[in-house]
Formats: structure tokens, sequence, C-alpha cells
């Protein structure tokens, strides 16, 4: 299973077939993996404590004003 | 509240999941990031006058919630990162969860690079941003960002490779 992490150093040599140059290959691979982590995060809900701290914004100096 | 106010709230809103975001890639916990968000957000606020329209928005919030853990790091100085309820609650894992074990063994390793080196890859890797626009929010040189992603390639890469890591 080690190469399904992806064709960087963990699956290079592993399977001795024609993979790309060493150093284009961990930039996909590790950025497809990054985004898989930040999309985890960004694609949530934002939280009720902030969205509520988002909607007072403002509310307090319109009611001054 | 005026038209540029609710322009610039609307913004925030619009960017808040992002802001999470990063700041999960920051502190590697769901409260801190949120934590993080919400203080990110009231500074922006407070400074939302500094903060000229057009200019990249995304950017300056990041450079405040940057900041903001820096800070608080520098605060604390004893951070530390548990990785190991990860690794923990992964032995618990059925074999036919493999992908699963596979991207929380990535983001296990991602939690043990440095935090710098963290950022630098978010944000090229995955935010977007030039590595100007990087340099910038991290306060360093272009040169230093670069060397940051690189490094924190080759770390990663070391560390899924490493069959001792992966069973500790």
């Amino acid at each position: 299973m080690r190469n399904e992490r992806g064709p960087g150093p963990a699956g290079r040599g592993q399977n001795g077939l024609s993979e790309p140059p060493y150093s284009d290959q961990p930039e996909e691979w590790l950025k497809e993996r990054l985004r898989q982590t930040y999309d985890d995060i960004a694609s949530e809900p934002v939280p009720e404590p902030l969205l509520d701290l988002l909607r007072q914004l403002g509310e307090k100096e319109g009611r001054q004003s | 509240m005026s038209g540029a106010s609710n322009q610039f709230k609307d913004d925030l809103i619009e960017l808040s999941p992002s802001l999470r975001a990063f700041g999960y890639s920051l502190a590697r916990n769901r409260e801190r990031a949120d934590d993080l968000a919400q203080d990110a957000v009231i500074r922006a606020w407070e400074k939302h006058a500094s903060f000229t329209p057009g200019t990249n928005m995304r950017a300056w919030l990041f450079t405040i919630l940057r900041n903001s853990f820096y800070s608080e790091i520098r605060k604390r100085r004893r951070e530390v990162e548990d990785v190991d309820d990860i690794h923990a609650s992964r032995l618990s894992e059925p074999a036919s969860q493999l992908g699963h074990i596979e991207f929380e063994e990535f983001k296990a390793a991602l939690g043990e690079i440095s935090p710098e080196q963290r950022e630098a890859l978010i944000l090229i890797g995955v935010s977007g941003f030039t590595y100007e626009e990087a340099a910038d929010i991290c306060g360093c040189a272009v040169g230093t960002v670069k060397s940051r992603v690189n490094r924190g390639r080759a770390a990663l890469a070391a560390k899924l490779a490493d069959p001792v890591l992966e069973m500790a």
C-alpha cells in the first residue's frame, strides 16, 4: 500500500516502474494531500460562536450612530 | 454602519472558512484554530480603518492571525503538539480504512514538521499565494519562504518514508 500515498520518496523504488523524476512528483502529491488537509477544515460550516461574532460586528457602532 | 464597513464585514464572513483552515494549519487543533480565527476577526475589525480596499484582504487577515499565533507561542513557550492521540487512535482503525489511515499519517507527519515549514507549504501549496505574498505574510524574505517550502517537502517525505516513525 505504500505507493498509494504518492510517488514521492515513500513510493520511489518500490515498484521500479517508470516514475517521473523525483523533483517533480512530490510537489504534486504533496499539494494534493495538503489541499485535502486544508479543505477538511475550510469546508466545515463556520462554528456558531464565530458566526455570532461576525454577525455582531458593527452592531454596537450602528446603534451609537 | 457605513457601506464600506458592510463590505468589509461581508468579506470577513466570506473569508472566515479559509481563516479557520489557516489557523488549523498552524495550531493543528480545531479549538485553537477557532480561537485564532475569532481573535483575528476581532483584531481585523478593530483595525479595519487601516485596511486599504482593493488590496489583498485574505493576505492581510492571514498576517493578523499568524501574528496572534506566534505571539501566543512566545507567551507560552510550552506548546506541545500532541500527535500521540492520532497514532493511538490509528491503531484501532479497521483495515478497510487504509486510505483514511494514510491521510491520518500524512496529517500526523504534517504536524511534526516546524510551524514555519508547515505554513509555507500551506500558503504556497494550497492557499495560492505567490512567494512574495507569502513572504509578506510571514514577515521574511522570499528566499526564506522558498527554503521553508523545500525543507518542509523534504521533511514530510522523510517522515512518510520512515517505517520507524510510522509505527511509533
